[in-house]
């Protein structure tokens, strides 16, 4: 009786909410919706869809299509979904899918309101972006191969559907990476990460990988299947909403906001910053030791490694799976192989992150009284030396699991040539330009206004342009100095080092300009 | 002890002088004008209500900013934070410190002696006494995010002694202390003047500067 009573309460008092909400000034009216429906179909029909199918016909390519047509590509679709599920879990820590803005945390989340009521529409709106991941690659995979002929609408449209299906599944393990607390969602992660190595050891496929287009069999059943627990997991997961913690739901609020105001001012870095863990363990380990200067540095940046572990093994993981994905780029030919030297130097930038706070610290002394014996110049050249060494290292051995794995999968002539060696030089000289990149990205200052000036065309405003550069320019960056590199690595050792000692010595150049005007 | 520095052998005169100083930035008024100076061993307390300009002529002094009419001099030179012997010379405390986010506090000390050619076990001795000295031993093995705000204005100040100076800048260094902790800051500057550096303090507090002030230098409106 009493919970009846509490359920129209809470209906009563959430219609208020609404009611409210609805009549703020900019507030969408349904005219507004309906609009936004429209919009969104027709770009999918008009834009999306054909879009995706001429990308898909443009992969039909000789040096793609038997790639997809691997024996071994069902199973390393699902050993994919496995590891982008445990990545999700991990992800949940710092941005959770059930999120409101921090205003609408402290008054509903924290209210006498469930929960459930105010967080599933942000949660369900998350669910949709590994949904629409999962759908896209799928998607892409289907046109490709009925391009070619291998496979029929059929079956493309249960692998469709399947995709569906693992998407789901991700989103529940992002909620459950919000839900549980550190150790529980590490070891879930494990398992997640352990049993998509597995999937990609043992021949028969199960999961996505068993409507994989070519999987035959079972495709139907496979993809039913995976929907319904798809379904199942997301409904699931909304009572769950009722026991997230309310000091997760803020923090994570709080940050996202920061981030997202940090990135909507066109401060990539500050924003991403707001995700970076703080150390919370190792403080017995010694960071300070004797010796000359340049080891005094690499000593206590290698220490406060080890006091953000998580992130440092994400760090490590991420660059070694990177310098495999440059191996194999540069081990392969056409779209896939840029593709993977694009993925690769795009991963090893990402991971860099996790080894240069040392580098991020000098920089920010800038413009402040010293309080260290170098200037941080000095500072940031001597906090290269440790994140190069390391990044190098995993880059090498990264380079020599990609020769590796593709000479246990194409047979002992996988290679062949110079693309042999460079795929173990490349990540490794590509290593030193994305640190001395980081002193680049670290000195960047506010946006300059004169990038804001309205740019009218014919075509509408175009200063979006200029804007989108300046906010990505390390990005672009490390693709161009990877495309270099990558170049440079099939001519020959010799031409790779001409190219990092160029590189780094543009960049220094740059980042000298970029310190002064921080200094000024 | 600190490491001697190779340009100790100033001419005679003021450690730091300042010679009618004004700031105007992008138009606005940040200091009128300012004159004083101080010795070696001896401590200016600048004084003055919020918005005088008092800490404008700190970051005057420590060339954060840039004077606009006037003279400063720290050991007879004009100050420039390029120029390496001037940035022996002065420490300052002008705002919260870049702390990093992966070193604890007693490995700040360290790693800020070190990095000015103190020994690494010299370091660690000092860092322990330094901690002690402020009362703030218990704080050694937290990182910076873990303090409360008047352990952090502590720590801060901590933070700037560690390294080696002639002279020496806070800008309003009783900020969140209790009068135990300002009693101690209090002692540790005391001592730092009567080893031969030079003060220069910006305080809103009267008791710091009626107990420690050699030289008072009140700035109007």
């Amino acid at each position: 009786m009493s919970s009846a009573v509490d359920k129209r309460e809470q209906r009563a008092s959430l219609e208020a909410i609404r009611s409210i909400w609805a009549s703020r000034r900019g507030a969408r009216s349904r005219t507004d919706i309906a609009y936004l429906v429209y919009l969104v179909v027709l770009s999918i029909a008009v834009l999306v869809i054909p879009v995706l199918r001429a990308i898909g016909m443009g992969l039909a390519r000789p040096d793609v299509v038997p790639v997809l047509l691997a024996d071994a590509a069902p199973r390393t679709a699902t050993a994919v979904a496995l590891m982008a599920a445990a990545a999700l879990l991990l992800v949940g820590a710092v941005r959770g899918p059930a999120l409101l803005a921090p205003f609408f945390t402290t008054t509903l989340a924290a209210g006498p309101i469930r929960r459930r009521a105010v967080l599933w529409r942000p949660f369900v709106r998350s669910v949709l972006v590994p949904v629409t991941g999962c759908t896209t690659v799928a998607a892409l995979i289907g046109i490709t191969l009925l391009t070619v002929g291998r496979t029929d609408l059929q079956a493309a449209a249960w692998f469709l559907l399947a995709s569906v299906g693992t998407g789901l599944l991700q989103g529940a393990c992002w909620f459950l990476g919000e839900l549980l607390r550190g150790t529980p969602r590490r070891i879930l992660a494990v398992v997640l990460a352990l049993l998509g190595v597995l999937c990609a050891a043992v021949p028969v496929p199960i999961g996505p990988g068993a409507a994989y287009p070519l999987a035959g069999g079972d495709s139907a059943a496979w993809a039913i299947g995976l929907i319904a627990i798809g379904t199942l997991a997301v409904a699931a997961c909304v009572p769950g909403l009722d026991r997230l913690r309310g000091a997760v739901l803020l923090e994570q609020a709080m940050r996202w906001e920061t981030a997202s105001t940090s990135a909507t001012t066109g401060d990539l870095t500050a924003a991403a910053g707001t995700f970076r863990a703080r150390a919370s363990t190792g403080r017995r380990l010694p960071a300070i030791g004797g010796g000359p200067m340049v080891l005094l540095y690499a000593r206590r940046d290698a220490v406060a490694w080890l006091r953000t572990p998580e992130r440092s093994v994400i760090g490590v993981l991420g660059a070694g799976l990177s310098a495999c994905a440059l191996g194999w780029g540069l081990l392969g030919t056409g779209p896939l192989a840029w593709t993977a030297i694009a993925v690769g130097t795009l991963g090893a930038w990402a991971a860099s992150s996790s080894f240069v706070d040392g580098i991020r610290h000098a920089v920010h002394t800038l413009g402040a009284p010293a309080l260290l014996g170098q200037s941080a110049a000095v500072q940031a050249v001597l906090h290269f030396l440790a994140p190069t060494l390391l990044l190098g290292a995993v880059g090498a051995l990264g380079g020599v699991v990609s020769l590796w794995s593709t000479g246990a999968a194409v047979g002992s002539d996988g290679g062949g040539g110079a693309a042999v060696p460079a795929a173990v030089l490349v990540p490794v000289a590509l290593a030193p330009v994305l640190v001395a990149l980081r002193v680049h990205a670290a000195a960047k200052g506010p946006m300059p206004l004169q990038l804001a000036t309205p740019m009218p065309t014919a075509q509408g405003d175009l200063s979006v342009f200029p804007m989108l550069v300046w906010q990505s320019d390390a990005i672009l960056l490390a693709l161009m100095a990877g495309g270099l590199l990558a170049v440079g690595g099939t001519m020959g050792a010799l031409w790779l080092l001409l190219g990092v000692v160029l590189l780094v010595l543009g960049i220094v150049l740059m980042t000298r300009s970029r310190f002064r005007e921080l200094r000024s | 002890m600190t490491p001697p520095n190779p340009d100790a052998a100033r001419p005679d005169g003021p450690a730091v002088l300042i010679d009618q100083v004004g700031v105007v930035f992008d138009g606005a008024v940040l200091l009128v004008e300012a004159t004083g100076s101080v010795d070696p061993g001896g401590i200016l307390a600048v004084t003055g209500p919020n918005g005088a300009g008092t800490t404008p002529l700190l970051r005057t002094i420590a060339r954060i900013l840039e004077r606009t009419s006037g003279q400063v001099l720290v050991r007879g030179r004009v100050p420039d934070d390029r120029d390496r012997s001037f940035r022996r010379s002065l420490a300052a405390l002008i705002g919260p410190p870049q702390t990093a986010r992966d070193l604890t506090i007693a490995e700040h000390l360290q790693f800020i002696a070190a990095t000015w050619g103190v020994r690494a076990k010299d370091a660690s001795t000092r860092s322990e006494e330094q901690l002690a000295e402020l009362g703030i031993a218990q704080l050694g093995a937290r990182y910076p995010h873990e303090l409360s705000s008047g352990q952090s204005q502590l720590v801060a100040i901590a933070l700037t002694l560690a390294r080696p100076f002639d002279v020496l800048v806070l800008d309003e260094p009783e900020q969140r202390l209790d009068p135990d902790r300002l009693g101690l800051v209090m002692g540790a500057l005391q001592r730092r003047a009567q080893d031969g550096a030079a003060l220069v303090i910006a305080s809103h507090s009267p008791r710091l500067v009626q107990e420690l002030a050699t030289e008072v230098l009140e700035i109007q409106e």
